[in-house]
């Protein structure tokens, strides 16, 4: 079983959103077996496809500013701010682990 | 001009001063009103709306209309920014998100003379089939409520409500494609990544139009897969979908993906000598689950270009059965990539949680986003962590290319155009739909669709007949990278051989009596 309980953990922490519940899991599941058909075809000497218009040059524009100043409208949408700052709450602090945090993967 | 007629006769008619702007609005308005029990707008922009119509028709009476667009109501998904209108995404995570810009597409229309009526309902952040798993409600197919329908409909019981029986848009675009085909507005923009726009497109007997990926400015439209999304166009006739088209094609500097080569708007000739064309026949878009009407229908068409002298030939494209596998790779990865954006912070949704800003985030994503959007965004965090990135993300992204190159065969063995069919059935009751989970259900519905997406392709809805149940059934025309005009040329002379039947609506109308009162007043 590839998908264990440090593997889920690893992605709640990594996507910031929780697994919620059993079905949650179950979700994760299916969609990795869904995925392992990918295995069946043979993919010898081909490259990877990033994008159907790799064979083209992406649009560069010339490095000069044509708009800006609307740093009020910006802030309209936000909803902690204090003068032109955007308000985060104390970073560097990591998620707390497992068994301290509220998750449905506690106890699993 | 409301019932059926296209947006060439309304313009000719708002020209000729038959009907004016304002009226026009106003009446789409009322409607808009009569039919909310279909659940297709989130947002009804009145005021902005009735003001822009004000401002087509002064120019229309000094004779100086923009273009053919002027003072044609139009309506938007809600997945793209409408400066000074909310902009939801159908999630808790952007309610009372108002934009602070247009995304171009908007832009563009708008400079036409267009007037925005709303936005329009979706599955949440355009993650679905049915247009049924946004937090505003699902979206009602307003076939559900036709004469056709109902006419067809064995009710199961006395006790059996007509309300419990009616049948989902499809989706994501659902909303879009339910105003087009309520009437409600003349054209609609809608986005396309996995069959978006077609697939409601096909259960809502409208033309879909998904555009070649690169010619349509992405800027603005609220993305999920960066290399797969469009913005689609929805209409009641090709001819509309090729005047909407010329409107919002060409580059754009604020969309780097959007190519350089100057696009030139054209209009469509009256093809009627199709015997030098060649039409190709994927042998594996016979999937399973086809219903035999569809099966017979996408039969049907074939002769009916043979029957007018072109060539049909079966064709495969062998890698078909792997494309909604490859999609829901690469889809759920870039999905988790621009869902990273939403963190409480600049805007949207925004948790009370304070400890620190992981756990903030955390809680404001818990909040914000629905099962549907959490499980792609883990499920593409999984394929992207470096254990599985060569295994899921790098595999897939090689399975894509291979895809891509069964149509680049095909398409260079003298073949012009694909038909296929849209959906694997006629629209399927709500009640029935939501049996199975969204992902099951996306990767039953996508299959068609998909592939398009997958290679960049140029694909089109057409509405080609109504199943056993009163229901539209589409059938699907895919073209060359930037061979619009051939395929909406193609499409236009399909339309006009199949005579796709108009949706005998019966709804009652605030203000103006019975809709079928309407019907004597119009004038197309």
């Amino acid at each position: 079983q590839k998908v264990t309980v440090e593997v889920l953990d690893h992605l709640e922490h990594l996507a910031l959103v929780d697994f919620r519940d059993a079905e949650g899991v179950e979700r994760l599941r299916k969609a990795i077996q869904f995925a392992d058909q990918l295995h069946e075809v043979n993919t010898e000497g081909v490259e990877p496809m990033d994008s159907v218009l790799e064979d083209r040059c992406l649009y560069l524009r010339e490095d000069d500013v044509t708009e800006g100043n609307c740093t009020k409208e910006l802030l309209k949408n936000a909803r902690e701010k204090v003068e032109e700052y955007f308000v985060a709450p104390p970073g560097n602090i990591p998620l707390p682990k497992l068994e301290e945090r509220e998750t449905f993967l506690q106890g699993s | 001009a409301l019932k059926g007629g296209s947006r060439f006769q309304v313009s000719a008619a708002l020209t000729e001063g038959r009907v004016a702007p304002t009226e026009l609005c106003q009446r789409c308005l009322s409607l808009i009103k009569s039919t909310k029990f279909l659940n297709a707008y989130i947002t009804v922009a009145e005021e902005t709306a009735l003001k822009q119509a004000e401002e087509s028709e002064k120019r229309y009476r000094r004779g100086q209309p923009l273009g053919v667009l002027d003072g044609i109501p139009i309506a938007v998904k809600d997945n793209f920014n409408t400066a000074g209108i909310e902009t939801t995404c159908a999630s808790n995570m952007l309610k009372g998100y108002i934009s602070p810009y247009n995304a171009t597409v908007v832009q563009k229309l708008l400079d036409q003379g267009a007037v925005l009526l709303g936005k329009t309902n979706l599955d949440e952040f355009a993650m679905g089939s049915g247009s049924t798993d946004g937090v505003f409600g699902p979206v009602r197919n307003p076939w559900s409520y036709s004469r056709q329908y109902k006419e067809k409909s064995v009710p199961k019981s006395h006790s059996e409500d007509e309300e419990s029986n009616w049948v989902i848009t499809g989706g994501s675009s659902g909303g879009s494609a339910a105003a087009v085909s309520s009437f409600t507005c003349f054209a609609a923009l809608g986005s396309d990544t996995g069959g978006s726009t077609r697939n409601p497109a096909a259960h809502c007997g409208v033309v879909g139009l998904k555009p070649t990926y690169g010619l349509i400015s992405r800027h603005g439209l609220i993305p999920l897969v960066n290399s797969m999304d469009v913005p689609g166009i929805l209409t009641r006739c090709v001819d509309d979908a090729a005047v909407v088209l010329g409107s919002l094609a060409g580059h754009d500097p604020k969309d780097s993906t959007t190519i350089q080569d100057n696009f030139k708007p054209f209009e469509l000739p009256n093809l009627t000598d199709v015997s030098k064309l060649s039409i190709g026949i994927p042998k594996e878009y016979h999937a399973p689950g086809l219903s035999s009407e569809i099966l017979a229908l996408w039969s049907k068409a074939a002769d009916l270009f043979k029957n007018a002298g072109a060539k049909v030939i079966e064709v495969s494209l062998p890698h078909t059965r792997y494309s909604i596998v490859c999609y829901h790779v690469l889809c759920t990865a870039e999905v988790a990539s621009n869902m990273a954006r939403f963190d409480g912070l600049e805007y949207g949704h925004r948790s009370d949680m304070n400890k620190s800003t992981e756990s903030m985030y955390a809680a404001t994503r818990r909040e914000g986003f629905n099962d549907v959007v959490r499980g792609r965004i883990l499920s593409g965090n999984y394929f992207l962590l470096k254990q599985n990135y060569e295994n899921y993300f790098i595999k897939a992204q090689k399975v894509r290319r291979l895809i891509a190159n069964d149509f680049v065969k095909v398409f260079g063995s003298g073949v012009d155009i694909l038909l296929t069919p849209t959906t694997l059935s006629d629209a399927v009751p709500y009640i029935e739909f939501i049996k199975e989970d969204n992902r099951t259900r996306s990767a039953q519905d996508d299959i068609l669709t998909q592939a398009a997406n997958m290679a960049g392709l140029p694909a089109i809805n057409v509405p080609t007949g109504l199943s056993e149940r009163g229901l539209p059934l589409g059938l699907q025309f895919i073209g060359q990278s930037f061979q619009e005009k051939q395929l909406l040329t193609v499409a236009k002379w399909f339309e006009k051989q199949v005579k796709f039947p108009m949706i005998q609506l019966e709804v009652k109308r605030h203000d103006h009596g019975a809709f079928q009162h309407q019907k004597s007043a119009s004038f197309s």
